[in-house]
């Protein structure tokens, strides 16, 4: 899955984000969202981004299928150098690369029925062979919901339902990469597995490369093919699922992997509580960013740069200690 | 049907200034059903006689009927009213929902121009216009269309800033939809609503300074029996004949109270 070969869909170099804040008068300062990202997606692929909130894998996630635009680095999309095109160049594109919000209560109009929300983005691409109504029942159907639905309003229907509807409405442009912003996050824990089943399966049927984003590590390791561990807009690490869940190589994705909460009897880890907050973005630690709440940090990280190093095939590591032996604890189960 | 009724009742508010306002409407939709005579026979054998069985709201200096009077002027007043409201929500509606949509150079040029507007205080600006521009009612239309479209402007432009701040419309530019789409067919129902109280909310006060303007001689112009209009002439005989002013002022105050009413209603519902 993670061989070189040009199987990628899309392919990040070096891609940064970085948004102009302004502090007192007439000062600007760079928030630097996402910092020199590289990696590549494989058709059919799923890539985790996990982090916590502010890490930057939302923005990460947008500025792949270009809903926002990168400030440095290149994007390429089936072959195509997306990073610059504008507005009206990448609407023919974005039937190609869909977006599966986080909010399914605020992802849908309020005034316009599923069936409609659905049927717009069919026809506006040209895709209603036939017709539409089936075309709409179908894509319903896909995501198993009945066709009656088509007349309803979302305040009619629930949030697993909503959340339903908005992943039917993006695959049934029939997109090549999907971004999955925290499609579960929004939701009942009773209906996160039925969501996270759901695309899945339909990730399998379609063999869609999928960004998906998430601070849910249980949720991460079903579904992903391969994991990046982003702190404070730095991807720290980034490997095979199974690898980094087993034997991570980064002392943050270690101390991440030790705050899942286990069920009882599972092998026993010690949660390695990481101390202090994450840093202010607006003035990031010099070095590694992760120095200063690193409890296994050396002088030297605090002028390492942030290059990753290969530990494994396919499995880097931004962190300079060669030495450590880290452990997941219980997650690994 | 019984739902609404049920809804009605437990808004008086409502339920009362509807009733009101549908009356009024029924009024000046069919003046002729209900006025006796013609709003504009001269018969000065009968000039200033005071209400009585024949005429139910007396009669002004011409012997005119002002019962008839008023109720034809409903039309015109509610027309003039209604009409300039409904052409002032439309372009400031929808260049506000616009400007609150794309921002930038747009929002901060339009928001200019509306702010120069805004400066002057209504009457003047309606004197000014139809000062300059002459005395008919194609003026005081666009009088009233000018003097409140900043106000359309501002709750159509803030409304469309709040819908764009929620997920629905990047979803609908995720999915391919050019500018257009998501301002009409996502963005305009959502900002309706906030057009709608807004002519709600202005009515009553449009219909204040179309009869101040009417009064100062500036709107609708004699003999038509617009309630402003009717005011300015009863202005001599008000110390004895009162009832030339009361009743077209009334029918001033009933109506701007029924539509006060329905709009207290609304937002107290739920």
């Amino acid at each position: 899955m993670s061989a070189a070969g040009d199987d990628a869909i899309m392919r990040l170099e070096g891609v940064g984000v970085s948004f102009p804040q302004r502090r007192g008068l007439g000062r600007q300062a760079l928030l630097h969202a996402v910092n020199d990202v590289s990696f590549s997606l494989q058709r059919g692929e799923v890539v985790a981004l996990v982090g916590e909130s502010g890490s930057g894998k939302s923005t990460l996630g947008r500025a792949a299928i270009r809903v926002t635009r990168p400030t440095a680095g290149t994007i390429w999309f089936e072959g195509r150098d997306i990073t610059a095109l504008g507005r009206a160049e990448l609407r023919p594109l974005r039937r190609r690369m869909q977006l599966i919000f986080q909010d399914p209560y605020g992802s849908l109009n309020p005034r316009i029925r599923i069936g409609e929300a659905i049927a717009e983005g069919i026809r506006l691409h040209g895709l209603a062979r036939g017709d539409l109504r089936e075309r709409v029942a179908r894509a319903l159907d896909g995501v198993g919901l009945r066709p009656e639905i088509a007349e309803r309003l979302p305040a009619a229907l629930s949030g697993g339902q909503r959340q339903r509807v908005a992943i039917a409405r993006a695959l049934a442009v029939e997109p090549s990469v999907v971004v999955a912003d925290e499609p579960t996050s929004a939701l009942d824990v009773s209906v996160q597995a039925e969501i996270i089943d759901l695309l899945k399966t339909l990730q399998g049927a379609h063999e869609l490369a999928m960004l998906f984003i998430s601070h849910d590590l249980r949720v991460v390791k079903d579904i992903s093919d391969r994991v990046m561990v982003l702190y404070l807009g730095h991807v720290v690490e980034i490997g095979p699922t199974r690898r980094v869940f087993s034997a991570p190589a980064h002392p943050y994705t270690e101390a991440l992997l030790r705050s899942v909460p286990r069920h009882p009897g599972a092998a026993a880890g010690t949660p390695i509580v990481l101390e202090g907050e994450p840093p202010n973005p607006m003035a990031p630690p010099s070095g590694c960013v992760f120095h200063p709440r690193c409890p296994h940090a050396l002088p030297e990280c605090r002028t390492a740069d942030m290059r990753h190093r290969p530990v494994a095939p396919g499995h880097g590591t931004a962190c300079i200690r060669t030495d450590l032996s880290l452990d997941a604890g219980g997650a690994r189960r | 049907m019984s739902a609404a009724l049920i809804r009605l009742r437990r808004n008086p508010a409502l339920a009362i200034g509807s009733v009101l306002a549908l009356c009024i409407a029924v009024v000046a939709l069919f003046p002729g059903l209900f006025a006796p005579r013609s709003p504009v026979a001269i018969d000065m054998g009968r000039a200033l006689q005071p209400p009585s069985a024949a005429f139910w709201f007396g009669t002004d200096h011409v012997g005119r009927d002002i019962f008839s009077r008023v109720v034809h002027g409903a039309r015109v007043t509610l027309g003039i009213v209604g009409g300039s409201l409904a052409l002032s929500a439309l372009i400031g509606g929808l260049s506000g929902m616009v400007a609150g949509y794309l921002r930038g150079l747009t929002d901060l040029v339009s928001g200019q121009f509306i702010a120069v507007i805004l400066s002057f205080p209504p009457i003047f600006l309606g004197v000014m216009i139809t000062g300059i521009l002459g005395s008919n009612v194609a003026n005081l239309v666009l009088a009233l269309a000018v003097v409140y479209l900043p106000l359309f402007f501002r709750a159509a432009r803030s409304a469309a800033m709040v819908e764009c701040a929620r997920p629905y419309v990047e979803a609908a530019q995720v999915l391919g939809l050019g500018d257009g789409r998501v301002v009409f067919r996502h963005l305009l129902p959502n900002v309706v609503p906030a057009i709608l109280t807004q002519y709600i909310i202005l009515f009553p006060l449009a219909l204040q300074i179309q009869a101040a303007l009417g009064f100062l001689g500036l709107g609708v112009q004699p003999p038509t029996p617009d309630w402003g209009a009717s005011l300015q002439e009863s202005k001599d005989y008000v110390l004895f004949a009162s009832w030339t002013a009361i009743f077209p002022g009334l029918a001033l105050i009933v109506s701007s109270l029924a539509v006060i009413l329905i709009g207290r209603g609304l937002q107290s519902r739920d």
